[in-house]
């Protein structure tokens, strides 16, 4: 077995929107973009952080008593946590019972990381479900993605990788033939638009997907349809316009916002910088469906 | 006893009680004569929207709704399913105001019952055998009563006294039924005079039907249904049986001959399921092997399926049995109508059932095996054909624990409840304690048998010797011995389990705090369970941080797994008077929130008296990873040895159910789990948002419905500390 390490944010176990059947998904830190909606903030940085859920805190105060910088302090007030003094130890985490302070993003082994996916083995067997990699950006974590498809492909595992499609086209030739199907992302279609949203120009995304289409990878659209940013006619028609120029795409998905980012953010100590809070309304994600659907053969289904 | 004045009462079961007393008659003749005078006088009530009829077991009965009684009851001296005959202080309280004049004659007669009637412990649902009722009749049964009679008769001076009294007793109680039967036909009859329209159409329908029906052979649908309804009411109204397959090949019959109004049979089966939650009955099944192999599924099971979306109700529990055969598209109509709301159909992996029954020591043939039954809550019967004492008692693992680490001290009750198995203290190893909690476990054993042989035996030969499960229960009569003394085909003992999963986390954290990781004294835990956490929140907080049962974690399961195989493995060791073994099962409702009570802290971080788990799941709120996980933790428990049910208790988010493709992964979840051996499955769908409105709100949520412990209830009837439990179960879903 493989000594590669990657950096996991998240292990989710009967996943059932990230491909067929049941699936686990492994959430992978560190992404390339910088999407103003994304709902996965936690997983932007590829470094570990410290999360703290101020609701969980019972102000045992065990937190402050082993901090070597003295960032945890607890008064009347409640717990004050000064991230500028953090050098993210992880030290108080361990003395976290109550599970307020955690660390976020651990340095895993393939094995570590297969010997949690195989528990599900006989939920994937029943359901034709598998492995998922997602993000974060996979791509980012080359070497360690590619070896846990391998490890997976050894088990026999269906594999799924989400990918915003934004790597270097070598790396996806050296896996596809690993994934049954790539998630792959497509967040903007007029460049601009794309690169002012998520900090990355569009155009190599594209020749990505179209030429992993031409290598014979099966793919699921999934788009992102964020309220005032992209839920425009014009962007319906381009998804659908897309997916028509794809031999082997086997639906699009649409995927509302929601705004569980902005929780995640503070929780890390970041900004939000999303000032929709509301989760879409059914009627409104059924019409953006309805509106790529007219333009497209390709089934089009909420993600 | 004056009998003019009870039949002046109204009394009519005391009536033959005490003229069976009267006239020295032996015992059980006294039971045989009270349902026999009880059935001869009773009324029989048509109320203007109902079709089924009798549509309770007494004229005049009073229901819990109304009541707050366990079940419907008419009588002073009247019957329950599970009790038999019994003194009911309510009743009599309301006939001392009907007859002011006769107060001191009721509390005079009330001290006497007191006195004579007598009970020994322990209780049993059942199942009536409604496939003889539905494909022979109730004639051709009393015909194998007769053959015996006269065969023990002729015996002369050489037959055996408890065979002859016995059959005597039983041939009252027919007697009885017959009259009964009568005098629904002819209400029925005039009440079909009486009607018009519409209403009258289809209670012509249900009064033809009816005196075709239960005395002999039913050839409809309609036919079939009102026998077993019938029968179910002479029962007491407990469970059913194989609901559909005794009637689904009348229901098929008849829909492709278009001679059934589907319509009405709806009706008709809505209203049964009404009568289940008004009288506070119990089970039904549905689904499951055939006696020849075959999945039994057929278009009735469908029907009773939708019945389950269409009424949201506690009641019946209804139990699906899903064999590897059963097509999924009724697996994920069972789904959908869970998702309405109602908790029901509970889910059971047959296959295991079968084979699990099959190799245990219980005598049952292939075919026999195949025919599972459910009562009460869920534990496991062979429809029609058993006696499953099914609840006799309960062991609390979780106290067991407690004994282990006081030395066998009870700190609640403050005396030497178990075995000297030392000090906590001066264990050396996990390995040392554990054999101390099996000493525990195995002493609770052995007591709970020795008490229950006594108690059991003496239901041989006193008390109510349950004639209406001695006639309906398959093979009692040709056995000449009552269904109490172990007249039924088969028999075993059914003993629910409490704490399972606190036990195992109490276990686990001792096993990581004080013997791997030294991170807590001996010393500091029993002073914190001692002081129950008080000025030892760090302990607690330890305690809780360590890993727990329900995430397919083997440092933990593998705990769980040994010390259940060796409770179970104890438990099945003992034989029954009856006969057959006594089998575990996690079931819990009633019992719950007392199992609590009795236990002071214990090491998973739980506080003095708080609630214990409830199924053979996770502590509420601790299976952290989702249900694969939890699925795959109680998959490795050997659950095979508690087949009594091991319920377990599954919640999900609504949203889950909201769409084709989730809906079929749901199933292939239950399905993964099923062929890991997981035995049976019960889904709620709730979210705690919802749960906490109906907290405030109750009077906007007075249909909310959960499921605990094999039991649906209404939420708002719980109290609140169970309220709490509900809500802090992990809402799985994503």
């Amino acid at each position: 077995m493989t000594q590669i390490t990657g950096k996991v944010f998240d292990i989710q176990k009967f996943s059932i929107n990230d491909g067929p059947g049941i699936r686990t998904t492994v959430f992978l830190k560190g992404c390339p973009l910088d999407c103003l909606w994304c709902h996965n903030p936690e997983s932007k940085g590829g470094d570990p952080e410290i999360s703290f859920i101020s609701e969980k805190c019972i102000l045992c105060g065990y937190c402050a008593a082993v901090c070597p910088n003295k960032c945890h302090a607890i008064s009347g007030k409640g717990h004050s946590y000064d991230r500028a003094k953090c050098l993210r130890c992880g030290k108080c985490t361990m003395e976290c019972y109550s599970k307020a302070l955690e660390v976020i993003g651990k340095e895993m082994s393939v094995e570590e990381v297969m010997s949690e996916v195989l528990k599900d083995v006989p939920f994937y067997e029943t359901s034709n479900g598998g492995m998922t990699i997602s993000g974060g950006e996979p791509m980012a974590q080359f070497q360690f993605t590619k070896a846990l498809l391998e490890e997976a492909k050894r088990h026999k595992l269906h594999n799924c990788l989400e990918t915003s499609g934004y790597a270097p086209m070598e790396r996806y030739r050296e896996i596809f033939r690993l994934v049954d199907i790539f998630l792959f992302d497509f967040k903007e279609s007029e460049p601009a638009r794309h690169l002012k949203c998520t900090g990355v120009p569009q155009e190599v995304i594209i020749r990505n997907l179209v030429e992993l289409d031409s290598l014979g990878a099966k793919s699921v659209l999934r788009c992102p349809i964020i309220p005032k940013i992209n839920d425009r006619k014009s962007h319906f028609k381009e998804i659908a316009k897309l997916a028509d120029r794809l031999s082997n795409i086997i639906e699009i998905n649409i995927l509302p916002y929601h705004p569980l980012g902005k929780s995640k953010s503070s929780r890390i100590g970041k900004e939000y910088p999303m000032s929709c809070k509301e989760f879409p309304e059914d009627d409104e994600v059924r019409s953006w469906i309805e509106a790529v659907q007219d333009s497209t053969k390709v089934p089009v289904k909420k993600g | 006893m004056n009998l003019k004045i009870l039949s002046e009462l109204g009394e009519w079961a005391a009536l033959g009680f005490y003229e069976a007393l009267e006239q020295d008659l032996p015992w059980p003749l006294n039971y045989g004569r009270a349902f026999r005078r009880m059935y001869e006088n009773m009324d029989v009530r048509v109320p203007g929207d109902k079709y089924l009829i009798p549509c309770e077991p007494f004229f005049m009965s009073q229901n819990m709704e109304s009541h707050k009684l366990w079940s419907a009851a008419g009588l002073i001296l009247d019957f329950n399913h599970h009790s038999g005959l019994k003194l009911n202080p309510s009743i009599a309280d309301e006939k001392k105001k009907i007859f002011p004049e006769h107060a001191g004659f009721i509390d005079e007669f009330c001290a006497d019952l007191r006195k004579i009637l007598v009970r020994f412990g322990g209780y049993t649902h059942s199942n009536p055998d409604i496939r003889r009722v539905v494909g022979e009749g109730f004639l051709h049964m009393e015909k194998e009563l007769d053959k015996e009679l006269a065969a023990v008769k002729t015996q002369g001076d050489k037959a055996v006294p408890s065979e002859l009294n016995l059959l005597l007793a039983l041939k009252e109680y027919t007697t009885g039924i017959k009259a009964y039967y009568s005098r629904v036909n002819r209400t029925l009859m005039k009440s079909v005079e009486e009607a018009e329209g519409e209403r009258k159409k289809k209670l012509k329908i249900i009064s033809d039907s009816f005196s075709n029906c239960f005395m002999t052979k039913s050839e409809t649908f309609i036919e079939g249904f009102l026998a077993v309804n019938f029968t179910w009411m002479l029962d007491g109204c407990d469970s059913i049986g194989r609901f559909d397959q005794a009637l689904g090949p009348l229901f098929e019959k008849d829909h492709k001959g278009g001679e059934l109004d589907l319509q009405f049979a709806r009706e008709l089966l809505d209203e049964l399921w009404q009568n289940f939650e008004r009288m506070n009955a119990w089970n039904l099944q549905i689904g499951g092997y055939a006696p020849d192999g075959k999945d039994g599924c057929n278009e009735f099971t469908r029907e009773c399926i939708l019945a389950c979306g269409r009424n949201k109700l506690r009641r019946p529990n209804v139990a699906f049995r899903i064999t590897e055969k059963t097509p999924e598209n009724l697996v994920v109509e069972a789904l959908k109508a869970l998702s309405k709301g109602s908790g029901r159909p509970a889910l059971y992996n047959d296959d295991l059932y079968v084979k699990t029954l099959k190799s245990m020591d219980l005598g049952l043939s292939d075919e026999d095996s195949r025919e599972i039954g459910f009562g009460g809550c869920t534990e496991t019967m062979i429809a029609g054909l058993s006696n499953v004492g099914s609840l006799e008692g309960e062991i609390n693992l979780a106290k067991a624990l407690e004994l282990s680490i006081f030395g066998g001290f009870d700190p609640v009750g403050k005396v030497q409840a178990g075995p000297h198995t030392g000090h906590f203290e001066d264990f050396k190893s996990f390995d040392e304690f554990i054999a101390a909690l099996k000493r525990q476990i195995q002493y609770k054993t052995d007591s709970f048998v020795a008490s229950n042989q006594i108690e059991l035996r003496k239901r041989f030969t006193a008390g109510d010797p349950k004639l209406y499960r001695t006639f309906f229960t398959r093979d009692c009569v040709k056995n000449r011995k009552s269904f109490e003394a172990g007249g039924a085909r088969y028999n075993w003992a059914v003993l629910t389990y409490q704490g399972i999963a606190n036990t195992i986390d109490s276990a686990a954290a001792i096993r990581k705090t004080v013997f791997d990781d030294k991170s807590i004294s001996a010393e500091e835990l029993v002073q914190a369970l001692k002081s129950d956490f008080k000025g030892h929140e760090k302990t607690r907080q330890k305690l809780i941080a360590s890993p727990k049962f329900g995430n397919d974690n083997n440092y933990v399961d593998e705990i769980g797994i040994d010390l259940l195989k060796y409770s179970w493995n104890e438990l099945y060791s003992h034989e029954t008077p009856r006969g057959g073994r006594y089998i575990a099962s996690c079931i819990l409702f009633t019992t719950y929130l007392g199992a609590g009570r009795s236990v002071a802290a214990t090491p998973d971080g739980r506080r003095a008296f708080e609630a214990l788990v409830d199924s053979v799941g996770a502590v509420p709120g601790c299976d952290e990873k989702g249900p694969t996980s939890l699925l795959k933790s109680v998959s490795k428990l050997p659950l095979w040895l508690a087949a009594g049910t091991p319920v377990l208790n599954l919640r999900f988010q609504k949203s889950l159910f909201s769409n084709e493709e989730s809906l079929a992964k749901l199933a292939k979840l239950i399905r993964a789990f099923f062929r890991q051996g997981g035995m049976q499955v019960q889904i709620s769908v709730l979210d705690s948002k919802e749960l906490r409105n109906a907290q405030k709100n109750p009077e906007k949520y007075k249909d909310l419905i959960v499921r605990i412990g094999g039991y649906s209830e209404y939420f708002n009837g719980l109290e609140k500390e169970l309220q709490e439990t509900v809500i802090n179960r992990t809402e799985h879903g994503i």
